[in-house]
């Protein structure tokens, strides 16, 4: 390997490559007036909705899964229990109330045909 | 020019006020070193000229992606080695060169070229460095003629230092089987 570095070495004379006259002291400049201009942007402030989107978002979802959780298993819900049980009071009632106007005809009846 | 502090230019080109003065600083320190890297490359001036302009529009460009974690020489090696492949991506597709065939059909540019003046000696040592696959001949211009350290270019192209010697063994040894196979 110092053997064939040592030949390669033998070709670096002077360098073949040139350059037109002044080409890296005008380079510079040149190349400075072909940049375009950069713009700042200056970071956008966000505003107050933008802040409290995030928490809209969050609110919706919870509101969306509790109603999903409704839908599922509605019938462990207090509120519907009971409701169930006023049917059942109700049904009881209205049965009372039959038997005694039943009674009340049959009664009657009786009373028509003595 | 003034003492160079990387750290300081790095600071002066992320502030707006102060970014394009800062620039031509760097167009400055580095335009002559970047530029030779891309002519080993392509050989002729107006090409090498082409990409150095290209080179600095995209640093320009992507300034604000540059966030100082390598180094600004190496940030700027690797676009300017970007650049150099692209274009000879593009010369071979124009010159119908199948990516597996060397480059020697560059050769014929450099011949015509006004700002070339080696005897045929040195053509025929460009010629020997055109049959290398690209990345080695990459490899072998960045140690042979730029004496760049294998640290700084393993940094720049990617690749592990020992992959770096390696490349660069072989290079030699190719150069060297090309140059002397007539004789």
């Amino acid at each position: 390997m110092k053997k064939e570095l040592n030949n390669l070495e033998r070709l670096k004379g002077p360098n073949p490559f040139k350059v037109p006259e002044g080409y890296f002291e005008n380079f510079t400049s040149q190349m400075m007036s072909r940049l375009p201009e950069k713009k700042y942007e200056q970071p956008k402030k966000a505003t107050m909705m933008e802040h409290v989107r995030p928490w809209f978002y969050m609110a919706a979802v919870f509101a969306g899964l509790g109603l999903f959780f409704k839908a599922i298993i509605g019938f462990g819900d207090p509120s519907a229990t009971l409701s169930a049980r006023q049917a059942e009071v109700d049904v009881d009632y209205l049965e009372y109330v039959e038997s005694q106007y039943a009674s009340y005809i049959l009664a009657e009846e009786m009373e028509i045909y003595e | 020019m003034q003492p160079y502090k990387e750290d300081e230019l790095v600071e002066r080109l992320r502030d707006p006020a102060s970014r394009r003065d800062a620039f031509a600083q760097v167009v400055a320190m580095y335009s002559e070193k970047l530029y030779w890297q891309i002519r080993k490359m392509v050989l002729v001036h107006d090409d090498a000229d082409d990409i150095l302009q290209n080179t600095f529009l995209k640093a320009w460009t992507n300034i604000d992606y540059f966030r100082g974690d390598a180094k600004l020489s190496t940030w700027l090696y690797k676009i300017t080695v970007n650049e150099c492949l692209t274009f000879l991506n593009k010369q071979r597709s124009m010159n119908n060169v199948s990516i597996d065939n060397t480059d020697v059909f560059l050769l014929e540019r450099l011949k015509g070229d006004d700002y070339f003046n080696g005897d045929s000696v040195q053509l025929k040592f460009q010629e020997a460095i055109l049959t290398l696959p690209e990345k080695q001949r990459l490899v072998f211009n960045m140690k042979y003629f730029d004496e760049m350290k294998y640290e700084e270019m393993s940094e720049a192209l990617g690749t592990s230092v020992g992959a770096l010697k390696a490349s660069y063994h072989h290079a030699v040894k190719k150069i060297e089987k090309y140059l002397t196979k007539d004789i």
